[in-house]
């Protein structure tokens, strides 16, 4: 049983201990302003008042393809309120020699097979109205995201933006465009949050449980009266709250129609509890606060060459699906695009939080046969 | 297993009860097979040159270290399955400070007496006690050694314990406050609370312990008062200076050995002595002979 008031005063300390280590505070601050110099930042056409990229999704997009593929009907399954997307075989479309003759307004994106590096991949041929690509943003910031959670090996996907006229076309890379096109408020959102998410429930905890340990004041908690269930519980309310608060103070200035998505606030909590689990079992198991700031460090790097790996060899994919981020990451970016629904997430959110369970189970464990000893 | 022991006359149930304490780490035993009983109210000195598994046997007391074999009972609670019932009723100095270095004096006690539920004019108390008042408001990593020791054992008398552990209690600190420290122990003890200390300072052993054991690599060498290792142990040894022909001449007789204590009678009465007298052994020196350390 849980006594309240124990909780209580631990977390009084927690909180305490952070007033007087301010580092911590600076850097939720330091990204808070990083939200802020984006959220002032945004391209021209962005600001209030006048006609933004996003409005301009509403160009219609026809998408054909050569061959029916399992993430195509994946994507055809959860197509997107706006834009609005046609999805019909290529040999429908009518041809003439200027190119594909589709309905006036309409933007067309074609998806042939195609070789990738050596690789058999496909081509998305983005076929634009207009003097840019840009009306064909809001298709891609829906089809993007949507095809990298399903499917495992988006690198084999390669985006040509070219001009509805073929004969005018000139092929531009993604390589080539800008990065400025290519930052989205919503990726740049997703990033900062997972930061701040690792920072507060992984390092910061480690750092903190670490210390702790190191000086034995860990020991002297628990010889208290205080259980170790309740020491373990007032330490994640502690870093899951100000994982929570920094999260929000930043999507509160880069995406505030997010706030109000049970699903964002779900699956920022499954995955602050998912990095306090990884942070826990971490300071257990490492002797001496540096190696555990250390692994910390280790741990996230290694998530890092997981998913280059993985982008690279099948058999790595298998593995990275067993990480709890590779399902927080598109869920979170999903949940600022406002175009995933819960239903259509479920079994993503159900694979992390069954992940994060096991994390749990071992984080437990490890506390209670390590964690003071 | 309940044990009944004879102590001091009266019939008394052991408030501490070891049976065969086996440590383990791999293939280094640090405790083997320790078995010892420590009664209410006692002052009980562990005693050990370095790495004897005095320690390992208080870690294994609090709970913060399983046995590889053997019971432990403390106040009637299995340690380390009943640990959770245990720790309310002991205290706990270790041999390295564990505050909050961050927090003052006075907010590391708060944080204790809170969890412990004890009254906050207990704070007040302790730190008059042990002398802390003037620097109750300081950061605790400001401290010196010996407040830092002092503060950690206000600390663990926040909740009034029937036990408390104590691992060199008054290591670094100096003349004065072991004074006051050996003071207070013996006041605990008079209050009724068990008192299990380890230290190096034998005057400390003499002066405070009712009862003493020797640890030694893991084993325990013997178990009991002060005065009685002594009276046991001590070897009754005269130290003698003489002159004889223009030189000076020492000897050292024993005077447990028959043809020793003639030789010192011959030289009394047949040399010129210059001085005659006992060799002082204490405490110290029973502990070096039974921990195979004595000078030849």
């Amino acid at each position: 049983m849980i006594r309240w008031e124990m909780i209580r005063v631990l977390l009084d300390r927690e909180i305490r201990r952070l007033q007087k280590n301010p580092s911590a505070l600076m850097l939720i601050g330091l990204l808070t302003s990083v939200a802020v110099l984006l959220a002032t930042s945004k391209p021209v056409d962005d600001q209030p008042g006048e006609k933004s990229s996003a409005t301009a999704a509403a160009t219609p997009v026809i998408l054909i393809y050569e061959e029916r593929t399992e993430w195509l009907n994946y994507l055809q399954r959860n197509l997107p309120e706006s834009p609005e997307v046609t999805v019909i075989p290529a040999d429908e479309v009518q041809r003439s020699e200027g190119g594909f003759q589709i309905p006036q307004g309409y933007a067309l994106v074609e998806i042939r097979k195609g070789q990738r590096e050596g690789v058999n991949g496909f081509q998305i041929i983005g076929h634009y109205t207009g003097a840019s690509a840009s009306s064909l943003k809001p298709f891609y910031d829906w089809f993007w995201p949507v095809l990298t959670f399903y499917h495992s090996q988006p690198d084999l996907f390669e985006q040509i933006d070219v001009p509805l006229n073929p004969a005018a076309s000139q092929l531009k890379s993604l390589q080539e465009t800008s990065v400025a096109e290519l930052v989205q408020t919503e990726l740049i959102g997703t990033m900062l949050v997972l930061i701040v998410q690792f920072f507060s429930c992984c390092h910061l905890l480690v750092s903190f449980t670490s210390q702790d340990r190191e000086r034995g004041t860990l020991m002297a908690l628990v010889l208290s009266p205080a259980k170790m269930s309740e020491i373990l519980v007032a330490k994640f309310l502690f870093h899951a709250t100000l994982s929570v608060l920094g999260s929000v103070l930043i999507i509160s200035i880069l995406q505030p129609a997010a706030l109000v998505r049970p699903l964002f606030w779900l699956v920022l909590v499954v995955t602050s509890v998912g990095l306090m689990c990884v942070g826990t079992c971490i300071s257990t198991l490492t002797k001496s606060q540096s190696a555990a700031g250390l692994l910390a460090l280790c741990y996230m790097l290694a998530g890092a060459l997981l998913y280059y790996l993985a982008s690279r060899f099948s058999a790595f994919v298998y593995l990275k699906k067993l990480t709890f981020e590779s399902y927080s990451f598109p869920l979170l970016y999903g949940t600022l695009k406002a175009n995933i629904s819960v239903m259509s997430v479920t079994k993503s959110l159900g694979t992390m939080t069954a992940i994060i369970g096991v994390w749990l189970l071992f984080a437990r464990h490890s506390f209670y046969r390590y964690g003071w000893r | 297993m309940s044990i009944v022991r004879r102590h001091s006359g009266v019939t008394v149930k052991p408030t501490i009860e070891i049976r065969d304490l086996t440590v383990k780490f791999g293939s280094f035993t640090a405790v083997n097979k320790l078995t010892l009983d420590v009664n209410p109210g006692e002052l009980f000195g562990f005693l050990g040159p370095n790495g004897a598994g005095k320690t390992t046997t208080i870690r294994v007391l609090i709970g913060g270290q399983r046995p590889s074999g053997g019971t432990v009972r403390v106040a009637g609670f299995r340690i380390p399955d009943e640990f959770e019932k245990a720790k309310a009723i002991f205290g706990y100095v270790p041999d390295t400070e564990n505050h909050v270095e961050e927090f003052t004096g006075r907010e590391n006690l708060d944080l204790f007496a809170r969890l412990y539920n004890a009254p906050l004019s207990r704070v007040d108390e302790l730190l008059g006690k042990l002398e802390l008042s003037e620097a109750a408001d300081v950061a605790v990593r400001s401290y010196s050694k010996g407040m830092r020791r002092k503060l950690l054992i206000a600390r663990e008398l926040l909740h009034r314990p029937r036990i408390l552990y104590l691992d060199e209690p008054t290591a670094n600190l100096d003349a004065h406050s072991t004074e006051l420290v050996r003071n207070l122990l013996r006041e605990l003890g008079k209050d009724g609370v068990t008192v299990f200390l380890t230290t190096h300072n034998m005057e400390e052993v003499e002066q405070i312990c009712d009862r003493v054991a020797i640890l030694c690599k893991g084993e325990l060498v013997e178990c009991d008062t002060p005065t009685n290792f002594v009276t046991q142990n001590a070897t009754r040894l005269v130290n003698t200076t003489f002159e004889r022909d223009g030189e000076v001449i020492r000897e050292s007789l024993d005077l447990d050995l028959d043809d020793q204590r003639s030789r010192l009678a011959g030289i009394i009465q047949d040399e010129k002595c210059v001085r005659v007298h006992s060799q002082e052994f204490d405490f110290e020196d029973v502990f070096l002979k039974l921990t195979g350390q004595a000078y030849a």
